[in-house]
């Protein structure tokens, strides 16, 4: 193997390559030279190169810092060798330099690019100074942190206010240039004023304390001066303004004493802003801001501020319900890109649109100008009532834009305040007819608009209402009669352009599937046809979820009833599973095998050729990969249980003990390991184990001595050392229970341990089991809802237990149901063979808080120890 | 806050393992300030850091204070003068220098002293009249004496055996450029090691005081200053003259100490602990009814109590607790009423055993200090406000018994109004104590439970919006106690109630940081609205 640097750099490369292929080739070229002296230091050289690719660079060393990690000092038991002295010394040595070579000292690069005008670079520096500051933001305060911003201020405040001043000269030199020559300066002003913002946000610094007249006056300069049309039209200058409007909003809330002098004058100036903004996309950010800026006024103490009557008629005429109306953009964003429309309008998470912003900004002023606020709002409501009567098709946007404010204004349940409009009359007038329309596609925006409010009104609005309206919806409670159509219907509306990864339509069809018995080829063909569609290239993690959902759902609702349909699903759907497989497509394994091991599970032996082939599965090194294990373990379980003498006559299971003793000495897969094992040993007669057993033991105990747990390993040591002091600290309901019942029967039914040399080892023991049946019952109930992930689902390999296919755990003592009951009558009957042996050992070797718990079970339990 | 000029505790700020299922509620918490201060020090403590000397101790008739001359006239007139000053002080050392050269060639050759008395008449007078242009002004022409290369002249002026009015005189110079701006007052940097040395037990009580006062100037500037004077010694000859029974003498020592033990660093306060005596004088200046010497001696406690845990042990089996309650109870003086606050604060923040052994409801000093606390938050004062909250919030972190005497106190209602209507930093302050009112103490990690009836009256009495306004704040800290208090809420309140109320406001405002980037807050809301608000929200009903 060769590491000389540009080797190296040709696999780290390669290691970022799209295509499986070389990507795997490099990875391993990378990881088989990882063994070989002097590879660390390769790659520092090769990340050190300033003339190499960043890209390059960055792969390397993020290379570098996992080889360190592994490598720097692995454990003993680990098969990584470990990187030499020397290389480590060298590595050393050379690192601190690097790291202080590459960051560019920032403050003088900066004034350098400045003074040769060179607002490319500036802005560059600017911008990597944003993210580096950005941390001053979004981090809870501490000591720590304080210390870096002292720091920064120190090198960056004065640097940067002279950065802004500037600029701001510059642009006032070069009023009438073209927009070109402004976008860049107007840019370094708006990452000024960012890094601003970051600076601030733990508290008002000194040196901004100081300057704060020329900070604001520069500030309320941008805010209020205007620029030739082509400059306001770019968006440049209206993002510095967003971003001076959440400086504004910060100083308002945090800095309100000093602050308070300026306010006046902002307040007026963002007004007059907001009063003329235009209405394009560019201007979306700062309206926010801006109208976020003046919610916060309106609501905090210097609201009087915002009081008077023309104020207020001019801040809802002017500013609120022209931001309501729906644009261009919207509708725009409607039709093309409508996951994003309901993410925004109907799940509600518009909280930066316009839209829902003016309607804050609503609220805020209603909070203290209630009345006035309702009058003014009704009577706007009644004027675009009349409007869209005129002409419904025309001016459907009218009847859209009061919709929305009675939306978004809902008083949530159980609140005080009062409906903007009468709820029932508003949607038996307008809501209703707009739902009954015969032509669904006409103005589909409205009706999206009338079925939210449908939903946010469901509890107001009475029964009978709804009935009514049901054939127009497809969500009745009982949805057998319609079953057929609704699944054509949704698996076309998979068909519609953009929609092929519909996760809401995936979702819904998983509920489907669920709850109805669907006994058709056809649902499993279909889903069969997405998912090798999918597989090409899986990138929606949660359309991904739902469709493997709703496999299971169907295994699991059809299948099993009907065992004709397994082989209608094996044959439909082994082609697309045994490919993800086959090309390692790694995000679906955990899913594929789950089927796997639900198909195992409801097929009757014997099995075919292509269950009995899937079984080397368990013996592929897919056992290295932690989201694979649970799957894994669910397949071997459903093996188990179905065909254990064929799996023993052959040697299999050998072949997995074998394994697995070779895995568990590896720390990484040591856990993946007991979960293996325990599951054969559960699962199996245990006649069929105990040849095996001795082989195990070896395993553990030559563990258990690794983790120096015990120096020497016998079995009363393990006793004394290990079973012992760790017995209290199992968790886990049935583990408890599992536990318990051992250890009982070890005092109670082991010969050896009834000898008097070892009371106090049965003493001790007694003790802990006392302590593990005393600690209090943590039932965790199983959540009976649907799981729902998606926001944590991400896009690397993770194992999702299904929630219609998955099995619960299982019990592995069912003929013993309570294992405290258990406890103390076996300790009874044990006393009972030797009266008056066993008090004193309790009494010398339990502790006396057990010692009461001890009676306490006794009475309970109607026992006695004699 | 930008007032905290006050650098606190090296404090261990707890952060525990988050999980999105289960929101720990985690205000029930001590909470000490933090030490390192980026806000400029505020106007009660700028006073303190540097002051400029204009009345001398000692009989000086003729010093009178001049009407201010602020005009940019007289400004110039004044710099001008201050530079011929400082070259006639220059001409006056080097013909003194001469003088005393002549001096010894007569008292050689002739016998007999020449000359001597005069010309140290002389430089001593110009020294005066230096003193005198650099105490004029609420602006002092430090820049003109400085560009007139006033500093070399003045350290020679210090050197030993110099007669004790050039001695105070130059001191007095040097206070006053020591007061001016960061580079005025570095330039002292060659005066430090004679200005300590006259601080020795030798030096004359004015002299000493004098240049306590520079080295205070000095120390009140800055971090760096400050280790190079604790480098040079100056902690233990200053500690010493902190002990005098001298009134103003223990005043200045004990000013100019307290901008010695600034932090963030801790190590001079834990050495200022150790020195003999220290603790004792701290105590008996604390007994005494003079409010400036309390008022100084007050803030040495704030950085001991804040810095040191040693110290705060010591202060507290000293019962300094109990002299400081007192002192809260009594004054009316806002100087006064804000380090005595800060520092008990310090103390309830610092050790449990403030709360646990000293201020323990039914005795007489837990209800003096309620009291105290009420009466702070009834303050026009907006610092006095907040520390009184902030020392409240720690008390209410206590006991059951504490929270119900908070509880049932004057102060509940004044809380709640703050909460309300006060500013952001204030009502931050307040609603840690509420939220602590409404969560009983938890020794282990698990979830404090509530103190149900605490929060169904502060949920009747309105204070919902003020926290679900700090939910919406643009600061993390206060997003996320608001976050805190609406678990609370959801999981406390009888009847599922809890839902319907913060439904009402209280998920807008969460849903904020579905997309946040900090982690924390943004697993904390998004498992609240999860849990609380998941796909069958509503459904039953």
């Amino acid at each position: 193997m060769d590491i000389r640097p540009e080797t190296l750099a040709t696999w780290s490369l390669r290691s970022l390559s799209p295509e499986p292929q070389p990507r795997r080739a490099a990875e391993a070229s990378l990881s088989s030279s990882a063994e070989l002296p002097g590879f660390s230091t390769a790659l520092l050289q090769l990340v050190a190169a300033p003339a190499v690719d960043d890209q390059i660079r960055l792969a390397a060393v993020v290379y570098f810092k996992n080889h360190l990690r592994f490598r720097w000092a692995p454990y003993a038991y680990d098969t990584a060798s470990a990187i030499s002295a020397p290389e480590k010394e060298l590595i050393k040595t050379h690192l601190v330099a690097f790291m202080l070579n590459v960051p560019p000292r920032l403050v003088d690069s900066l004034r350098r690019a400045a003074a040769a005008d060179d607002y490319h670079t500036v802005n560059g520096l600017l911008g990597a100074a944003t993210s580096l500051f950005s941390k001053f933001r979004i981090s809870f305060d501490n000591n720590a942190l304080r210390l870096d911003l002292k720091y920064c201020l120190d090198g960056f405040a004065a640097p940067l206010l002279e950065m802004f001043l500037n600029t701001s000269r510059l642009i006032s030199s070069n009023v009438t240039g073209p927009p070109e020559t402004l976008r860049p300066l107007f840019e370094s002003l708006r990452l000024c004023s960012e890094i601003f913002h970051s600076l601030n946000s733990i508290e008002l610094p000194e040196f901004f304390q100081d300057h704060m007249n020329e900070w604001m006056s520069e500030l309320l300069a941008f805010l209020g001066t205007s620029y030739s049309p082509a400059v306001e039209a770019e968006g440049t200058l209206d993002a510095l303004r967003a971003s001076i409007c959440e400086n504004l909003q910060l100083y308002m809330e945090k800095n309100e004493e000093d602050f308070k002098s300026c306010l006046g004058k902002f307040a007026l100036t963002v007004c007059q802003l907001l009063m003329t903004s235009g209405s394009s996309l560019s201007r979306d950010q700062l309206t926010v801001t801006a109208i976020k800026f003046r919610t916060t006024g309106s609501t905090s103490v210097h609201h009087t501020l915002f009081g008077s009557p023309n104020f207020l008629q001019g801040i809802c005429s002017s500013i609120i319900f022209p931001n309501i109306r729906l644009r261009e953009e919207d509708e725009e964003l409607f039709d093309v890109n409508y996951i994003e429309y309901i993410r925004r309008d109907v799940e509600g998470s518009d909280i930066d649109t316009r839209r829902r912003i003016a309607c804050e900004l609503l609220k805020g002023v209603a909070l203290n100008y209630r009345e006035q606020v309702t009058t003014i709002t009704s009577m706007q409501i009644h004027e675009m009532l009349k409007l869209y009567a005129t002409n419904p098709i025309k001016n459907w946007k009218e009847k859209d834009s009061e919709i929305y404010p009675v939306v978004a204004l809902a008083p949530k349940a159980g609140s005080s305040a009062g409906y903007l409009v009468d709820v029932e009359s508003f949607f038996t007038s307008i809501i209703v007819s707009e739902l009954q329309e015969q032509d669904i596609n006409a103005s589909p925006m409205l009706k999206a608009g009338a079925l939210k409010f449908f939903t946010v009104f469901r509890e107001k609005i009475p029964k009978s209402a709804v009935i009514t309206l049901l054939p127009h919806l497809a969500s009745a409670s009982d949805i057998n009669p319609f079953l057929p159509l609704v699944m054509t219907n949704l698996f076309s509306a998979l068909q519609l352009l953009e929609s092929q990864e519909n996760s809401y339509i995936m979702k819904c069809i998983m509920r489907v599937l669920g709850r109805c018995n669907v006994s058709s080829k056809v649902g499993i063909d279909r889903l069969a046809r997405v998912l090798s569609e999918v597989c090409k290239n899986p990138r929606n993690p949660t359309f991904n979820h739902y469709l493997f959902e709703s496999i299971t759902a169907l295994i699991g609702m059809s299948c099993e009833k009907d065992q004709f349909l397994i082989c209608v699903f094996e044959s439909h759907s082994f082609p697309v599973l045994q490919k993800i497989l086959v090309d390692d497509v790694a995000e679906f394994w955990p899913y594929a095998l789950q089927i796997f091991a639900q198909l195992v599970d409801v097929s009757k032996p014997p099995f075919s050729d292509t269950y009995l082939q899937l079984f080397q599965l368990l013996l592929l090194p897919s056992w290295k990969r932690s989201a694979d294990a649970p799957a894994l373990v669910q397949l071997l379980q459903a093996y188990l249980q179905k065909i254990p003498n064929e799996l023993m006559t052959e040697g299999r299971l050998l072949e997995v003990i074998l394994r697995s003793r070779r895995l568990l000495l590896v720390s990484r897969t040591e856990e993946l390991e007991f979960y293996e094992l325990s599951t054969v040993v559960e699962n199996l007669p245990c006649e069929i184990i105990v040849p095996h057993l001795t082989n195990i033991w070896s395993v553990i105990f030559s563990l258990l001595k690794v983790r120096h747990v015990v120096k020497s390993v016998n079995s009363f040591m393990i006793l004394q050392a290990f079973w012992i002091p760790n017995l209290k600290l199992i968790s886990g309901a049935i583990e408890r229970k599992l536990a318990s019942v051992a250890a009982t029967r070890l005092i109670c039914e082991s010969s050896v341990l009834s000898d008097d040399t070892f009371s106090e080892l049965w003493g001790r023991m007694l003790d802990s089991i006392i302590s593990l049946l005393a600690q209090p019952e943590q039932y965790f109930e199983q959540e009976n809802g649907e799981p729902d992930l998606p926001e944590t689902l991400g896009y690397s390999a993770t194992f999702t237990r299904f929630h219609y296919g998955g099995k619960k755990e299982a019990d592995r003592l069912k003929e013993i149901w309570d294992p405290k009951g258990f406890f103390v009558t076996s300790i009874s009957r044990l006393s009972s063979s030797s009266p008056g042996r066993y008090g004193p050992v309790i009494h010398k070797y339990v502790d006396a808080t057990n010692q009461a718990a001890l009676l306490h079970l006794c009475t309970t339990y109607n026992c006695a120890i004699v | 806050m930008a007032d905290d000029d006050v650098p606190q505790p090296s404090s261990q700020y707890r952060r525990e393992a988050f999980k999105a299922s289960a929101v720990h509620n985690t205000s029930a918490q001590r909470r000490r300030q933090l030490a390192v201060a980026v806000g400029k020090e505020k106007r009660e403590a700028l006073i303190r850091a540097k002051r400029l000397c204009r009345e001398a101790f000692f009989e000086d008739n003729e010093v009178s204070l001049e009407r201010d001359m602020d005009t940019d006239e007289e400004k110039t007139i004044l710099d001008a003068q201050t530079s011929q000053t400082v070259d006639d002080l220059k001409s006056a050392l080097t013909y003194h220098f001469l003088l005393a050269f002549i001096n010894l060639i007569g008292l050689v050759y002739f016998n007999q002293n020449i000359s001597g008395k005069g010309a140290t008449q002389k430089k001593v007078e110009t020294l005066r009249e230096l003193r005198r242009l650099l105490s004029k002004s609420e602006v002092p022409p430090v820049k003109a004496a400085l560009q007139a290369g006033v500093i070399p002249l003045l350290v020679q002026c210090l050197a030993f055996g110099s007669p004790d009015e050039q001695l105070l005189e130059a001191a007095w110079c040097l206070t006053n450029i020591a007061a001016g701006d960061p580079e005025e007052t570095k330039s002292l940097m060659p005066a430090l090691p004679l200005l300590v040395a006259h601080i020795g037990e030798k030096s004359l009580v004015a002299i000493a005081e004098q240049c306590a006062w520079a080295l205070g100037n000095v120390a009140g500037e800055g971090e760096e200053l400050r280790n190079i004077l604790l480098a040079q010694g100056a902690l233990l000859p200053l500690a010493r003259l902190m002990m005098s029974d001298k009134g103003s003498t223990a005043r200045t020592a004990a000013w100019a100490l307290s901008n010695l033990l600034k932090g963030p660093h801790p190590k001079a306060a834990s050495e200022l602990i150790k020195i003999k005596g220290v603790i004792d004088a701290i105590v008996q200046h604390l007994r005494k009814e003079d409010d400036e010497l309390v008022t100084e001696v007050a803030w040495v406690v704030v950085y001991l109590s804040a810095l040191s845990e040693v110290a705060v042990g010591l202060l507290l089996k000293n019962d300094v607790a109990q002299l400081l309650v007192g002192k809260l109870a009594a004054s009316e003086s806002l100087q006064l009423l804000i380090p005595v606050l800060r520092s008990l604060g310090n103390l309830v923040a610092a050790d449990g055993y403030m709360t646990d052994k000293i201020l323990i409801v039914g005795y007489n000093i837990t209800e003096q200090l309620l009291s105290g606390l009420i009466k702070c938050l009834k303050n026009e004062h907006r610092v006095l406000k907040k520390e009184a909250a902030w020392v409240l919030s720690n008390i209410a972190a206590g006991s059951i018994k504490h929270k119900e005497l908070i509880y049932s106190s004057e102060a509940m209602p004044l809380l709640i109004h703050l909460l309300l209507n006060a500013t952001f930093d204030i009502r931050k302050e307040v609603a840690y104590t509420l939220g602590n009112l409404c969560v009983a103490p938890s020794k282990d990690l698990e979830q404090p439970s509530i103190i149900v009836h605490h929060l169904v009256s502060l949920i009747e009495h309105g204070c919902l919006p003020g926290f679900v306004h700090l939910v919406r704040s643009v600061d993390i800290q206060s997003a996320r106690l608001g976050l805190q208090f609406l678990e609370l809420v959801m999981r406390g309140m009888p009847n599922g109630e809890g839902l319907k109320l913060v439904e009402e406001d209280g998920i807008d405002a969460m849903e904020r940081f579905q997309f946040h980037e900090n982690e924390e807050i943004r697993n904390m809301a998004n498992g609240l609205i999860d849990k609380y608000f998941g796909e069958d929200y509503g459904l039953d009903e």
